[in-house]
């Protein structure tokens, strides 16, 4: 018996240790998925500014996730924040003001693809997705050739690629992108591709389907940085990487 | 080739920690007095079925991924339990409850903090809630152990300092959302000057001296601004010096503070034992009840990392320790990429609570620092002690993208 203690305290040990160490390690290795929601691009200079976080900071102090060394811009100028229905520019008490194209902002804005944002007298284009794509007029602009396309789980930074005639999203099983939540239903929604251009169709009557924030009621034209969300899965359009 | 980190095997890890409670159980109940062994059992039972219960729901209803966080507090309240068990039998089933309470508290905390604008609405009665108490605590609290801090009602004791951490984190990094277009902290600063002050004249040093730390991280993410934090430091530190200099007996109580062994059977007492105790502990510990420190006051509460030393052994102490040190890195490394600043400042505020107030214990108990009588997270036995880790826990993963995510994805 005395022999049988003598041994637990060893096991004891082992296996708290095993548990805690294991954690432990994890936690200190484990890095969160980086991944680039949007770009401000200076018009004066081509810089591009990638916007990795929920909440960018921006303004001429060093703590700053958008550091802009001009007199003109305030410490802490602004915020830009992505939320569940998109992106939102804050000014937080600059003292020349946020601009969104032209117009001075009162707090806070939607901010949309394409649109021009000055912050004293750095003037920026805001483009949703990985990279600055310029003004977007006409579907030519999006599909001058055949890409290949993807969703991106805004979250997990995990990709899905579309491929064929058309990919399925819903709950079910066999769904080529199938989400495992309550809120999601069998069949959600479907995207079409047609000729290279990409549609999406929302099926669901429970849970709509979102695009940049708006409800998708008829099929609607995909472009590059669209931000397409089911429920509480938010997912980037845009070219396979 | 690159390593890919992943997350630890859920079912694995589950399988250690119950192989771990349920040793510890068996060797209690071997141990043990043959009317304690229902309590061993109701105790062990009762908290390996919670245990199962929070993993099932959590992994496959809601399909999250990662648990580290939440597996870390399990072994570690397992650890409370072992030693509870062992040394107060009768007092485990109520430590138990206060368990179950403070795991109740973490997944009502997470729903809670899922919707930030609630939030915002919340931060004012959280606000009055919480400085009411303490000032509650104040009037009507009997001095215990030196200090005014626990409530008797009925036959159930409360230390409501303890729950007001939770509301402190949740009320400074509530007004952040203001920030953005407010910098002030002015509100910030009265509501936590009443709570240390409130402190202060509860004779609470220890739990004042955490609040003032949390304060200082609060305002530091807040703000960024590293020249106001210093002179506030500088006048708390001044205030500090007043305080020894025209109330002499808040100095005496740490007149052992740097050489116990002057004091070795007066005010050096606990902090003697348990440097001699856990060095006889060694690499692997003497075994869970067999220690010698346990017989000494408050061992399973203020010395509670020298009875880990001395029964479970160095090596599991020190990864006690580094674990507080995970959760603070894990909350810094992903408070870049939260949600919203709320989660981040929440997150960071509480692992370095945690790690500030394991900290004072450990270095208290050491001679190291001065011995405040502040618990150790989650393994300390107290139970509004371990409502508070537990709800502290829920800022934590609260900072993960991840945690607000049901369901998971695939092609």
């Amino acid at each position: 018996m005395v022999e049988i203690e003598y041994y637990t305290r060893y096991l004891l040990a082992a296996l708290a240790i095993a548990v805690l160490l294991n954690c432990a390690i994890s936690l200190l290795r484990l890095r969160p998925k980086k991944k680039v929601y949007a770009v401000l691009q200076n018009l004066a200079t081509n810089e591009e500014y990638p916007i990795t976080c929920y909440e960018t900071a921006v303004g001429r102090a060093r703590n700053t996730d958008i550091r802009l060394k001009l007199p003109s811009v305030s410490r802490a100028h602004a915020v830009i924040a992505l939320r569940k229905d998109g992106f939102y520019i804050f000014d937080t008490e600059s003292k020349q003001g946020v601009y969104l194209n032209g117009e001075k902002i009162d707090k806070t804005a939607k901010l949309s693809h394409g649109d021009t944002v000055a912050f004293g007298m750095e003037i920026m284009k805001f483009y949703v997705g990985s990279e600055a794509a310029g003004d977007i007029k006409n579907i030519e602009d999006i599909a001058p050739e055949q890409k290949n396309y993807s969703l991106t789980d805004i979250v997990s930074g995990n990709e899905f690629s579309l491929e064929g005639d058309y990919v399925t999203v819903g709950r079910e099983e066999g769904s080529n992108i199938e989400i495992t939540a309550p809120n999601i239903s069998r069949k959600q929604a479907i995207l079409t591709n047609e000729n290279g251009i990409w549609y999406i169709h929302n099926l669901s009557r429970t849970t709509p389907t979102l695009l940049n924030g708006q409800t998708v009621v008829s099929p609607t034209l995909l472009r590059e940085g669209d931000v397409i969300k089911f429920g509480d899965f938010a997912f980037l359009f845009g070219e396979k990487e | 080739m690159k390593h890919k980190v992943k997350n630890v095997n859920l079912a694995i890890m589950l399988a250690v920690i119950t192989l771990f409670q349920l040793i510890c159980a068996f060797t209690l109940i071997e141990k043990g007095e043959s009317e304690n062994r229902l309590n061993i059992i109701i105790t062990f039972g009762g908290y390996i079925l919670a245990e199962y219960a929070y993993f099932i729901g959590a992994k496959l209803i809601l399909g999250r991924r990662g648990f580290e966080v939440e597996l870390i507090a399990f072994l570690l309240t397992s650890i409370s339990l072992s030693v509870t068990a062992s040394v107060y039998p009768s007092l485990a089933v109520k430590q138990l409850i206060a368990t179950l309470l403070g795991i109740a508290g973490f997944v009502i905390l997470q729903i809670i903090l899922r919707n930030i604008d609630f939030c915002m609405r919340l931060r004012y009665p959280v606000a009055f809630l919480a400085f009411g108490l303490l000032v509650f605590t104040l009037v009507f609290a009997k001095i215990t152990n030196g200090a005014k801090n626990w409530i008797y009602i009925g036959g159930l004791s409360i230390q409501p300092s303890e729950l007001v951490k939770v509301a402190f984190i949740f009320v400074g990094a509530a007004t952040l959302e203001k920030l953005q277009s407010n910098k002030s902290l002015t509100k910030f600063i009265i509501f936590a000057l009443g709570c240390i002050g409130t402190l202060f004249l509860m004779y609470d040093f220890g739990t004042a001296l955490i609040f003032f730390f949390t304060f200082i991280v609060i305002s530091f993410m807040r703000s960024g601004d590293i020249r106001t934090l210093i002179l506030i430091c500088a006048a708390a530190l001044l205030g500090g010096l007043l305080i020894l200099r025209f109330k002499p007996y808040v100095a005496s109580r740490f007149e052992a503070f740097g050489h116990v062994w002057e004091y070795f059977d007066t005010s050096g007492y606990q902090q003697t034992r348990v440097m001699i105790y856990s060095a006889s502990g060694g690499l692997f510990g003497v075994g869970l009840g067999n220690g010698k420190l346990r017989n000494i006051f408050a061992a399973t509460e203020d010395l509670i990392f020298g009875v880990i030393c001395e029964e479970f052994g160095w090596i599991m102490a020190a990864a006690i320790l580094l674990s507080y040190v995970a959760l603070l890195v894990y909350s810094i490394k992903h408070s870049r990429y939260a949600r919203s600043s709320f989660y981040a400042i929440c997150a960071c505020a509480a692992a370095a609570l945690m790690l500030f107030q394991a900290s004072l214990n450990v270095f208290g108990v050491n001679d190291i620092l001065p011995l405040t009588g502040v618990t150790l997270p989650f393994v300390s036995r107290g139970g509004s002690s371990i409502m508070s880790c537990w709800m502290l826990l829920a800022f934590i993963k609260a900072v993960d993208r991840g945690t607000y995510r049901y369901g998971g994805v695939r092609q």
